[in-house]
Protein backbone atom coordinates (compact mmCIF):
# COMPACT_ATOMS: atom_id res chain seq x y z
CA UNK A 1 0.00 0.00 0.00
CA UNK A 2 1.57 3.44 -0.55
CA UNK A 3 2.21 5.02 2.68
CA UNK A 4 2.91 8.51 3.90
CA UNK A 5 5.88 7.59 6.53
CA UNK A 6 6.68 10.23 8.62
CA UNK A 7 10.78 11.38 8.64
CA UNK A 8 10.98 9.09 12.11
CA UNK A 9 10.06 6.43 9.92
CA UNK A 10 12.10 6.78 6.73
CA UNK A 11 15.36 7.68 8.89
CA UNK A 12 15.51 4.26 10.48
CA UNK A 13 14.24 2.40 7.42
CA UNK A 14 17.75 4.12 5.99
CA UNK A 15 19.44 3.38 8.92
CA UNK A 16 20.49 0.30 10.30
CA UNK A 17 21.33 1.28 14.01
CA UNK A 18 18.58 3.57 14.81
CA UNK A 19 16.17 1.65 17.34
CA UNK A 20 13.43 1.38 14.89
CA UNK A 21 15.12 -0.12 12.09
CA UNK A 22 14.14 -3.65 12.87
CA UNK A 23 10.55 -3.17 13.15
CA UNK A 24 10.11 -0.48 10.76
CA UNK A 25 12.00 -3.03 8.43
CA UNK A 26 9.83 -5.77 9.16
CA UNK A 27 6.67 -4.00 8.85
CA UNK A 28 8.04 -1.73 5.28
CA UNK A 29 8.76 -4.97 3.68
CA UNK A 30 5.67 -6.62 4.44
CA UNK A 31 3.06 -3.90 3.70
CA UNK A 32 4.24 -0.96 2.21
CA UNK A 33 5.06 -0.85 -1.91
CA UNK A 34 6.00 2.98 -2.02
CA UNK A 35 6.44 6.30 0.00
CA UNK A 36 5.04 9.33 -0.79
CA UNK A 37 7.60 11.41 -0.69
CA UNK A 38 7.54 15.72 -0.95
CA UNK A 39 10.40 18.87 -0.47
CA UNK A 40 10.09 18.72 3.49
CA UNK A 41 10.19 15.18 3.93
CA UNK A 42 13.23 14.74 1.60
CA UNK A 43 14.62 18.21 4.03
CA UNK A 44 13.72 16.04 6.90
CA UNK A 45 15.20 12.85 6.06
CA UNK A 46 18.71 14.67 4.62
CA UNK A 47 19.32 16.42 7.43
CA UNK A 48 18.78 13.62 9.88
CA UNK A 49 21.14 11.51 8.06
CA UNK A 50 23.61 14.40 7.40
CA UNK A 51 24.13 14.30 10.95
CA UNK A 52 24.56 10.52 11.85
CA UNK A 53 27.98 9.64 13.26
CA UNK A 54 27.30 5.64 13.24
CA UNK A 55 29.51 3.69 11.28
CA UNK A 56 26.28 2.99 9.22
CA UNK A 57 25.52 6.49 8.10
CA UNK A 58 27.38 6.02 4.97
CA UNK A 59 25.23 3.07 4.31
CA UNK A 60 22.45 4.66 5.49
CA UNK A 61 22.95 7.94 2.81
CA UNK A 62 23.76 5.51 -0.02
CA UNK A 63 20.61 4.01 0.08
CA UNK A 64 18.54 7.18 0.19
CA UNK A 65 20.76 8.62 -2.88
CA UNK A 66 19.99 5.60 -4.85
CA UNK A 67 16.13 5.28 -3.76
CA UNK A 68 15.85 8.57 -4.81
CA UNK A 69 17.09 8.05 -8.32
CA UNK A 70 14.10 5.62 -8.25
CA UNK A 71 11.15 4.88 -5.97
CA UNK A 72 11.35 8.33 -4.31
CA UNK A 73 9.19 10.78 -6.51
CA UNK A 74 7.75 13.88 -5.63
CA UNK A 75 3.88 13.84 -6.00
CA UNK A 76 1.97 16.10 -7.84
CA UNK A 77 0.83 18.20 -5.01
CA UNK A 78 3.29 21.63 -4.81
CA UNK A 79 4.23 22.53 -1.58
CA UNK A 80 2.30 25.80 -1.49
CA UNK A 81 -0.68 23.83 -1.54
CA UNK A 82 0.37 21.33 1.27
CA UNK A 83 1.03 24.31 3.06
CA UNK A 84 -2.06 25.61 2.87
CA UNK A 85 -3.61 22.43 3.73
CA UNK A 86 -1.21 22.41 6.76
CA UNK A 87 -2.62 25.83 7.61
CA UNK A 88 -6.15 24.80 7.21
CA UNK A 89 -5.24 21.48 9.66
CA UNK A 90 -4.29 23.74 12.42
CA UNK A 91 -6.76 26.32 12.50
CA UNK A 92 -9.00 23.19 13.02
CA UNK A 93 -7.48 21.19 15.50
CA UNK A 94 -4.53 23.14 16.82
CA UNK A 95 -5.65 23.97 20.28
CA UNK A 96 -6.77 20.29 20.61
CA UNK A 97 -3.61 18.67 19.91
CA UNK A 98 -0.41 19.93 21.02
CA UNK A 99 1.91 18.67 18.01
CA UNK A 100 3.87 20.87 16.36
CA UNK A 101 3.43 22.50 13.05
CA UNK A 102 5.42 20.04 10.96
CA UNK A 103 3.19 17.51 12.89
CA UNK A 104 0.68 19.08 11.66
CA UNK A 105 2.63 19.84 7.85
CA UNK A 106 3.04 15.81 7.57
CA UNK A 107 -0.76 15.01 8.41
CA UNK A 108 -2.11 17.38 5.98
CA UNK A 109 0.12 16.00 3.54
CA UNK A 110 -0.74 12.56 3.89
CA UNK A 111 -4.88 13.78 3.64
CA UNK A 112 -3.49 16.12 0.17
CA UNK A 113 -1.57 13.19 -1.07
CA UNK A 114 -4.29 10.73 -0.70
CA UNK A 115 -2.08 8.13 1.29
CA UNK A 116 -3.48 4.82 2.12
CA UNK A 117 -1.65 4.80 5.71
CA UNK A 118 0.22 7.28 7.70
CA UNK A 119 3.18 5.91 9.53
CA UNK A 120 5.06 7.44 12.08
CA UNK A 121 7.57 6.69 15.24
CA UNK A 122 6.31 9.90 17.02
CA UNK A 123 3.19 9.30 19.74
CA UNK A 124 1.96 13.27 19.37
CA UNK A 125 1.62 12.96 15.47
CA UNK A 126 -0.10 9.65 15.58
CA UNK A 127 -2.59 11.00 18.24
CA UNK A 128 -2.89 13.70 15.11
CA UNK A 129 -3.27 11.01 12.08
CA UNK A 130 -5.58 9.23 14.07
CA UNK A 131 -7.92 12.76 14.65
CA UNK A 132 -7.92 13.01 11.26
CA UNK A 133 -9.00 9.99 10.28
CA UNK A 134 -5.99 7.43 9.70
CA UNK A 135 -7.15 4.83 12.14
CA UNK A 136 -6.93 1.33 12.42
CA UNK A 137 -5.21 -0.33 9.60
CA UNK A 138 -4.79 2.67 7.87
CA UNK A 139 -2.04 4.00 10.85
CA UNK A 140 1.24 2.25 11.87
CA UNK A 141 2.38 4.08 15.03
CA UNK A 142 5.75 2.56 15.73
CA UNK A 143 6.68 2.52 19.59
CA UNK A 144 10.10 2.56 21.08
CA UNK A 145 11.96 -0.73 21.66
CA UNK A 146 12.26 0.24 25.58
CA UNK A 147 9.21 1.55 26.18
CA UNK A 148 8.09 -1.83 25.00
CA UNK A 149 10.26 -3.30 27.31
CA UNK A 150 8.87 -1.01 30.18
CA UNK B 1 25.11 4.11 -26.03
CA UNK B 2 24.68 5.57 -29.95
CA UNK B 3 24.54 9.55 -30.25
CA UNK B 4 21.70 11.17 -32.66
CA UNK B 5 20.95 14.59 -33.92
CA UNK B 6 17.83 16.25 -33.55
CA UNK B 7 17.20 16.09 -36.82
CA UNK B 8 18.17 12.76 -37.41
CA UNK B 9 15.74 11.42 -34.48
CA UNK B 10 12.86 13.29 -36.66
CA UNK B 11 13.66 12.41 -40.20
CA UNK B 12 13.90 8.57 -38.70
CA UNK B 13 11.53 8.41 -35.86
CA UNK B 14 9.91 5.09 -36.75
CA UNK B 15 13.42 3.47 -37.26
CA UNK B 16 14.98 4.76 -34.23
CA UNK B 17 11.96 3.59 -31.89
CA UNK B 18 12.11 0.02 -33.88
CA UNK B 19 16.00 -0.31 -32.62
CA UNK B 20 14.79 1.24 -29.09
CA UNK B 21 11.89 -1.81 -28.64
CA UNK B 22 14.89 -4.06 -29.68
CA UNK B 23 16.75 -3.10 -26.52
CA UNK B 24 19.34 -0.11 -28.26
CA UNK B 25 19.28 2.94 -26.21
CA UNK B 26 20.47 6.88 -27.86
CA UNK B 27 21.55 9.78 -26.96
CA UNK B 28 20.04 12.61 -28.51
CA UNK B 29 21.30 15.64 -29.37
CA UNK B 30 21.08 19.36 -30.66
CA UNK B 31 23.55 21.92 -31.74
CA UNK B 32 26.31 19.33 -30.36
CA UNK B 33 25.13 19.00 -26.97
CA UNK B 34 23.39 15.72 -25.26
CA UNK B 35 19.89 17.07 -24.28
CA UNK B 36 17.97 14.01 -23.85
CA UNK B 37 18.02 9.80 -23.49
CA UNK B 38 16.29 7.17 -25.41
CA UNK B 39 16.09 4.13 -23.90
CA UNK B 40 13.75 1.04 -23.37
CA UNK B 41 10.90 1.24 -21.01
CA UNK B 42 11.76 -1.75 -19.34
CA UNK B 43 15.57 0.00 -18.69
CA UNK B 44 13.54 2.78 -17.13
CA UNK B 45 11.48 1.36 -14.67
CA UNK B 46 12.45 2.05 -10.69
CA UNK B 47 14.39 -0.46 -9.23
CA UNK B 48 12.90 -2.53 -6.20
CA UNK B 49 13.39 -1.80 -3.11
CA UNK B 50 15.23 -4.59 -2.11
CA UNK B 51 18.19 -3.54 -4.53
CA UNK B 52 18.02 -0.17 -3.46
CA UNK B 53 18.43 -1.50 0.51
CA UNK B 54 20.31 -5.12 0.27
CA UNK B 55 23.17 -2.78 1.80
CA UNK B 56 21.07 -1.53 4.81
CA UNK B 57 19.67 -5.07 5.69
CA UNK B 58 22.61 -6.66 5.63
CA UNK B 59 23.88 -4.20 7.57
CA UNK B 60 21.34 -4.33 9.99
CA UNK B 61 22.24 -7.83 10.65
CA UNK B 62 24.99 -6.21 12.40
CA UNK B 63 24.11 -3.28 13.81
CA UNK B 64 22.42 -3.22 17.48
CA UNK B 65 19.40 -0.90 16.71
CA UNK B 66 20.94 1.43 19.63
CA UNK B 67 21.05 4.67 18.31
CA UNK B 68 18.55 7.16 19.38
CA UNK B 69 16.42 8.27 16.38
CA UNK B 70 17.23 11.73 15.71
CA UNK B 71 14.16 12.81 14.57
CA UNK B 72 12.41 11.85 17.33
CA UNK B 73 15.34 13.54 19.45
CA UNK B 74 15.42 16.60 17.83
CA UNK B 75 11.22 17.19 18.52
CA UNK B 76 11.61 16.44 22.03
CA UNK B 77 14.23 19.44 22.24
CA UNK B 78 12.02 21.29 20.52
CA UNK B 79 8.84 20.71 22.40
CA UNK B 80 10.10 21.14 26.31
Amino acid sequence: MITYADSSVLVAWFHADDEFARSVTAWVQDNVTDFIWNPVLRLEVRHNLRKLKTGYARTAWNALRAAERSRLRFGRVNLLTLLDATDDLSAEKANAIPAGAWDFFHVAAAIQSRAYCFATCDKLQADLASACGFISSKLKFFRSPTEIKS
Amino acid sequence: MALLNARQLHNETSAVLDEVAKGKSFEVARNGKVIAKLQPAKEAEPAQWDEVMSEVWEAQKKAKGKTRNPVLAERERRRR
